[in-house]
């Protein structure tokens, strides 16, 4: 109940410090902050002088923000976005303003706006960034930096404002803006904000200016080993299409005669009508190496950080994939399972990455639903790589049962654990070439380590 | 000059910061200090050399300066309690000097904020999230400076047109490119004539927002005396202002006062910027005798006066105001009563109306002897006092003379008002008030009393309480109002200890000049509250019981009817509201309403106001069958129609009341 109010108080709070940070420059906040501690001291005018210092800030806060008010000019705005970007690698992309207005703009500071959905109270709860254990017990206790965390992360980057000297009627004027993304995923641009202060530079005017855009914002990717399974290739019913798709289309191997009993639509027609007798297209079964690729959503109270890094282990494995000629399930459970196919020919390597960017954690489900959609795979593929947010008795379990059945796995631990609990009967005990273990937020360390 | 949208504050230009400080020395009184400090903020202006501290080391230096900080806090609240954030307030450009001049001589002349929060120290930054990026201290501390300068409160005038100064400085050096001067200037001109204009009617706002509000929070601000510390008027500026609430009721049984009796609360001994403290005031339970109801003080004197009280008691415990002498209390069921030997009694009991028995004898004070604080004078008055002791002669004179050669230098040279209008620095109002304007309230007179007693050698005590001199006709008894808090001395001459009074006796009159017109409604409605809560007080009881008692009664009364009369009553059937043409027809015809009563039962009640016939209709309606219309017809006319059923109709009407009613119990 106190966390509820404290969130709802927070939200509050947030908006009415973002309305401040956007509105006041940094003079102007100075003469708020001492317009409040003024007027705090000020309150019994018998006691100190105060209150003069707070009426003369006060009216020239009010002097500004009057004059403030008198930017009112109209522009209109372009954005120039690349294709991708990557989580924690700075990237620029151009703006194109053009004036509308008769007057010549001088310095107008352009700030670009992401769109952020408003936080819900268990995603408050849940959030655990890494800087979660370095803040203090009553940040911890209270949560308010969370949130903040939270919105953040919501929002998804954060864009440097720019500024334009001089902007006359009609001129177009090109400007970069430094990016920094913060997740993966869909970054929405909604407007971009233009911005002139008064002639005291306390407080800015904003014009938005509508203009909505999207970036795909993809994983962070690692230099992963290749990983090679002792798995053999399998019979594919099907062949190839039905690898990733359903129907009855089969891989054509040749043409023979006609034998009675043979499909009407397996006759070829044009050697038929050139030869004058029926003839057949001839199938055959085909085999090939197919992997699956299983990610583990169950979060599970851990901070969202592990689930960020094993996604993006699960991207450095997809890109680092060198058997071409093979295929790569991905498979995860997202509130209902999900398999995507990808290599030879079928869904490139960019559909892979895009659905790893947007795969997201599951907090309500049960780690056996994606036990059954393992067993159920376990005919097509050759062999699993998992990526684990845990190393617990369940994923042992999973991992036990698959190797009775003789399924050759490769197992990949993302954790935040300085050393991994020691349970009896490790499955992968026998097997360490196939097991690794990845300490969240200190990845590139950890493949060094692994690869030594 | 800074850029719109500029990220960060750059530093400040050359004197500003050393003019700052220079304002906060005059204002606070630690010029000589401001003079060293602003030499040093403004020497890395002229000179180059510069040393390299590193971020870990600028955290230590934080720290030492935010523990100084916290003891300098600690010292201050615990020796001058809420009113040393003025006194910390004055001293905080010394407590964060520190932290700045390593700043300003550092070989990267900013701060990172980690230094400043601990909290930060921790955290992971980049370059897109300013949370951590280095910040220049000068406007910050520029802007310390001045707010910490206010708490001198002095010169008021003057001070205005420094901190336009300094402002208009700022604004000027921090201007965006674009500004045009003249505009700016036409600007800043309107800020500061209006800031000034604002500063005035703040200070009037607070005026009118005092005298209107006081009377409506008087009840709810009121709080019983503190006997280890009592906050002065002195230094308050404009005029005082106390409200007219009746806060003491004295009987005296049929005596009259021939002068005001003083009543004390509390009594001091440390002066201090306007605070007197007691911190040897320890308190002694006090057995009741007498069968309980009696509670000995002191041992009973000849000549001895009686008393009744009734006193306002806001709290659980609270200090009671009692005459000077007092040798017992009586007729009171207080959980406890405890008695300092310095005077003051504390009484555990009910908040509300309280009444005692009070025998004393001011003649015969028997508080604990003088000792060394009795005598103690601060040292920034010693040397005036001194002066001023020397001056009226009063070391050659005998005790009792030196008592009264004080009493008549206040009488010859001192006037009384409740007016302030001079602002000074901070502990100068005593020696204005001593030396120069020689009029003030009786705080003024009985702290300069104490203190020029002390300073002929005689032991002196500052007492707080009330001065009683109104008398009630309406009451018929003598009342104190809240304008009628007194401050006095206790002066210990000749082995005794003798009440010395040098406020001047037009007080009592100026302070009831501003009575308010409704003041006499006031004072009825006051008394009827008060008789209400104590109709009953045979003892020292608050009458807050007994009105929960008499509120009880009509609860009572309605818990009666509605639990035991009424559901009885309606169970005899006698006064059931049903509706009223069915008791018609109960009383006209039993069988007919029989006949009614079934059918309620079977289809639900009649509307309030609904008629037979609508109601019948209703029911019809709802594709009930009742088939009762001609019956019904024959009921109105037996029921309304002044001639009656024929006998025939009559029996009719019995008949098919008797088959329906037949019919629908079958």
């Amino acid at each position: 109940m106190i966390k509820k109010i404290l969130f709802h108080n927070f939200l509050i709070v947030y908006r009415v410090s973002n309305w401040i940070r956007k509105h006041f420059t940094h003079t102007g906040l100075l003469f708020l902050s001492a317009a409040v501690t003024a007027a705090v001291f000020g309150i019994d005018t018998r006691q100190t002088l105060s209150f003069q210092i707070f009426s003369l800030l006060f009216c020239i806060l009010v002097i500004s923000f009057i004059s403030a008010l008198a930017f009112r000019n109209k522009f209109r705005i372009t954005r120039i976005l690349p294709a991708y970007g990557t989580v924690g690698e700075k990237l620029q992309y151009k703006i194109i303003v053009t004036s509308q207005s008769e007057n010549i703009n001088e310095y107008i500071t352009f700030m670009d706006e992401l769109v952020s959905d408003k936080p819900l109270f268990e995603e408050y709860l849940n959030i655990r960034d890494k800087q979660e254990s370095k803040r203090n017990i009553f940040d911890r206790l209270i949560g308010y930096p969370r949130m903040v965390s939270l919105i953040q992360q919501k929002r998804g980057a954060f864009i440097k404002p720019v500024e334009i000297e001089k902007i006359r009627k009609g001129e177009n004027v090109e400007k970069k803006i430094e990016l920094m993304p913060i997740r993966r995923g869909y970054l929405r641009f909604h407007h971009i904000l233009a911005a002139k202060t008064d002639p005291f530079g306390l407080f800015r005017k904003l014009i938005r200016v509508n203009q909505n855009d999207t970036l795909l914002i993809l994983p962070r990717c690692y230099d992963f080993p290749d990983i090679k399974l002792p798995g053999k290739r399998k019979y594919q019913h099907g062949g190839m299409s039905l690898a990733s798709s359903v129907g009855d289309s089969e891989e054509f191997f040749s043409l023979r005669d006609y034998r009675p009993g043979d499909p009407m639509r397996s006759i070829h027609w044009r050697s038929y009508a050139k030869k004058g007798e029926p003839v057949v297209k001839e199938f055959q079964d085909e085999y090939f190496t197919r992997m699956s690729m299983v990610l583990d959503t169950f979060i599970e109270n851990k901070p969202a950080y592990i689930f960020e890094d094993a996604v993006s282990i699960a991207a450095s494995i997809l890109l680092g994939n060198k058997q071409q000629d093979a295929l790569l399930d991905i498979l995860f459970i997202n509130n209902k399972s999900y398999q995507f196919t990808t290599g030879r020919g079928l869904a490139g390597i960019e559909s892979a990455m895009e659905i790893l960017a947007c795969v997201d954690t599951t907090f309500k489900g049960n780690f056996n639903e994606l036990g059954k959609m393992v067993l159920n795979h376990i005919n097509e593929t050759s062999g699993f790589i998992f990526v684990f947010l845990d190393w617990d008795k369940k994923r042992q379990k999973l991992i036990h049962e698959l190797r009775l059945l003789k399924m050759p796995v490769y197992v990949v631990v993302v954790t935040g654990q300085k050393d991994l609990p020691h349970l009896p009967d490790d499955p992968m005990q026998d097997n360490p070439d196939y097991f690794m273990v990845i300490q969240a937020g200190e990845i590139e360390q950890s493949l060094h380590r692994n690869m030594h | 000059m800074n850029q719109p949208g500029n990220k960060y504050l750059c530093a400040t230009q050359r004197g500003m910061n050393g003019l700052a400080l220079l304002l906060w020395g005059w204002q606070s009184g630690f010029i000589f200090y401001a003079c060293i400090m602003a030499i040093l903020v403004e020497l890395p202006g002229f000179i180059s050399w510069r040393i390299h501290i590193r971020d870990s080391e600028f955290n230590h230096i934080s720290d030492i300066s935010s523990i100084i900080f916290f003891l300098v806090v600690v010292y201050v609240f615990m020796t001058r309690s809420y009113q040393g954030i003025f006194t910390i307030l004055s001293l905080l450009p010394f407590l964060l000097y520190l932290i700045f001049i390593s700043q300003k001589y550092s070989t990267d002349e900013m701060i990172k904020p980690s230094a400043l929060f601990i909290s930060m120290r921790r955290l992971e930054t980049n370059e897109f999230e300013d949370i951590n990026t280095g910040i220049d201290l000068s406007y910050p501390y520029l802007f310390l400076c001045i707010i910490s300068a206010s708490a001198g409160n002095k010169q008021p005038v003057l001070f205005y047109l420094f901190i336009v100064l300094i402002i208009v400085w700022t604004l000027w050096s921090l201007r965006p490119k674009y500004a045009r001067p003249f505009i700016w200037f036409v600007l800043i001109v309107i800020a500061g004539s209006g800031g000034y204009a604002g500063q005035v009617g703040i200070q009037k706002l607070q005026t009118i927002a005092e005298s209107t509000f006081l009377q409506w929070f008087d009840h709810f601000m009121w709080r019983s005396r503190d006997p280890k510390r009592a906050s002065t008027a002195i230094g308050t500026l404009g005029k005082l202002k106390l409200s007219d609430r009746i806060l003491v009721r004295i009987n005296l049984h049929n005596r009259r006062l021939t002068e005001p009796l003083l009543l004390r609360e509390s009594s001091y001994l440390s002066y201090s910027y306007g605070i007197w403290t007691n911190f040897q005031n320890t308190f002694y339970v006090i057995d009741p005798s007498a069968g309980g109801k009696q509670y000995i003080l002191n041992p009973a004197t000849d000549n001895s006066d009686s008393f009744t009280i009734s006193f306002y008691l806001d709290d659980e415990i609270a200090i009671i105001p009692a005459p000077l002498g007092t040798t017992s209390i009586a007729n009171i069921k207080a959980s406890e009563i405890q008695y300092s030997p310095y005077g003051p009694i504390s009484m555990e009991l009910n908040p509300g109306w309280v009444r005692y028995d009070v025998i004393a004898n001011n003649q015969v004070i028997n508080d604990a002897p003088p000792d060394n604080d009795d005598l103690d004078i601060p040292e920034i008055y010693r040397k005036e006092l001194d002066g001023l002791v020397t001056r009226l002669g009063l070391h050659a004179l005998g005790q009792e003379e030196k008592i009264q050669a004080v009493k008549r230098y206040f009488a010859n040279n001192f006037t009384y008002s409740l007016t302030q209008k001079e602002r000074y620095p901070r502990g100068k109002y005593l020696t204005k008030f001593l030396f120069e304007t020689k009029k003030g309230h009786c705080e003024y007179f009985a702290t300069a009393t104490t203190l020029l007693l002390r300073a002929a050698g005689i032991p002196a005590r500052y007492i707080v309480g009330y001065s009683v001199h109104e008398y009630s006709q309406l009451e018929n008894q003598y009342i104190a109002r809240a304008r009628d808090a007194h401050s006095w001395v206790l002066a210990y001459a000749n082995d005794r200890w003798q009440v010395v009074d040098t406020t001047p006796a037009i007080w009592a009159t100026l302070e009831s000049e501003d009575i308010s017109i409704i003041e006499p409604l006031v004072d009825i409605w006051s008394w009827i509250a008060y008789r209400v809560a104590t109709w009953d007080m045979t003892s020292s009881e608050s009458g807050k019981t007994n009105v929960l008692i008499w509120l009880l009664v009509p609860v009572l009364l309605l818990y009666l009817w509605k639990g035991f009369i009424k559901p009885r009553m309606d169970a005899s059937g006698n006064n059931k509201p049903v509706a009223g043409i069915t008791d018609d027809c109960r009383i006209s015809h039993p069988g007919f309403y029989k006949l009614m009563r079934e059918l309620e039962k079977r289809y639900g009640e009649r509307k309030t106001g609904e008629t037979l016939m609508m109601w019948i209709t209703r029911l019809e309606k709802n594709r009930h069958k009742i088939g009762i219309n001609n019956l019904l017809k024959l009921f109105y006319q037996y029921r309304y129609d002044p001639e009656g059923l024929q006998p025939d109709e009559e029996s009719e009407l019995n008949s098919q009341t008797d088959s329906l009613l037949t019919k629908m119990n079958t």
